[in-house]
């Protein structure tokens, strides 16, 4: 009973934080990717994911091994971003001396779903390593750019738009900045409910064996 | 179809880049500034700038700047990150780096694509 009172009360904590956005997201969303499962970046692992200190049959530290994979993943998520970003621009080609609403819209998208990814990953779902590397650093990070936006905006300027060049700069910095905080605010309501539907299963149960030594 | 292959392997390759350069920046810098998006930001701004510039003067061809600047500069610069780790900053209580965040990423980002704009115009 002690024990349910305690995961109780630690639910309800939970809650309370992810409400008040307290619980503890990175400020670099790539922070601590090679050690998602908890160990040092360059740590070595085991085939069954214990650290060690040795190599393991192929030779090679298995830690490097996932290295690699991080990066693979990585190449695997640009390659599909980039691709997206590119068709996108194909197909909704910005008019010269005109705002450049596609850039605008793919970076705003992408804002979104990198805020909702690292919420999703970091306190939703069970332990991942790749995910974050493959969507989030790959897809999110290839698919938004910043360069193409400060270029696009010195030729604003250069060519004497200047409400273009003011609408692109300052609009695509507070509808970034939007959808990030929407991204994030959507993905711990997600997460604060979750947590108070199982800080309920948790009362329920303690309810009943209270009843149960009543009786 | 050939170019947007070309294009996203490009894309790729700056993702990678910018994993790389991300931790080796992050791993010399304690402080709570995003110094690894900020130089990855301000240097694809300069390639991409410098690029824009070699097509418009010196006739580097229209394949080559959607390879190197869409692909590889897009891929390696990111929009995302820098609005995460600003929105993360400001509700951490950093609003000073926050806002140093945002008013140096988009002088020196304006500044650096200008620069490199120039260069490739001489």
């Amino acid at each position: 009973m002690a024990r349910n009172s305690h995961h109780g009360a630690k639910a309800d904590a939970d809650t309370e934080a992810a409400i008040d956005g307290s619980h503890h997201l990175p400020i670099d969303p790539d922070l601590g990717i090679e050690s998602a499962d908890g160990t040092p970046d360059g740590a070595t692992l085991d085939a069954a994911g214990h650290p060690t200190g040795h190599v393991n049959a192929t030779g090679r530290a298995p830690g490097r091994d996932r290295h690699l994979r991080i990066l693979t993943a990585i190449a695997i998520g640009g390659f599909i971003g980039g691709l997206v970003r590119y068709g996108i621009g194909r197909a909704a080609p910005t008019p010269h001396g005109a705002f450049p609403a596609t850039t605008f819209g793919i970076n705003v998208a992408g804002s979104f779903i990198l805020a909702l990814l690292v919420v999703f990953v970091l306190e939703i779902l069970p332990p991942t390593v790749y995910l974050r590397p493959l969507v989030g650093v790959g897809f999110c990070g290839a698919l938004t750019t910043f360069s193409t936006w400060m270029l696009d905006t010195d030729r604003l300027v250069a060519a004497g738009h200047d409400a273009a060049a003011a609408g692109d700069l300052f609009g695509s910095l507070g509808a970034g900045l939007a959808a990030t905080s929407l991204g994030l605010t959507i993905g711990r309501a997600i997460v604060a409910h979750r947590s108070r539907v199982r800080g309920e299963g948790h009362n329920r149960d303690r309810d009943r064996e209270m009843a149960t030594d009543a009786a | 179809m050939m170019l947007a292959l070309l294009v996203s392997f490009g894309a790729a390759f700056g993702a990678v880049a910018r994993y790389l350069v991300d931790q080796a920046v992050t791993r010399r810098s304690a402080r709570t500034f995003p110094a690894g998006t900020w130089v990855i930001n301000i240097t694809g701004s300069l390639v991409l700038g410098l690029l824009a510039g070699l097509a418009t003067r010196h006739g580097l061809s229209a394949n080559a700047v959607a390879i190197a600047g869409t692909g590889v500069c897009g891929g390696y610069t990111t929009f995302s990150t820098f609005s995460y780790e600003t929105v993360r900053l400001m509700e951490e209580g950093s609003g000073l780096v926050a806002l140093a965040n945002l008013a140096g990423s988009l002088v020196a980002g304006l500044a650096a694509a200008a620069l490199g704009l120039g260069i490739g115009l001489l």
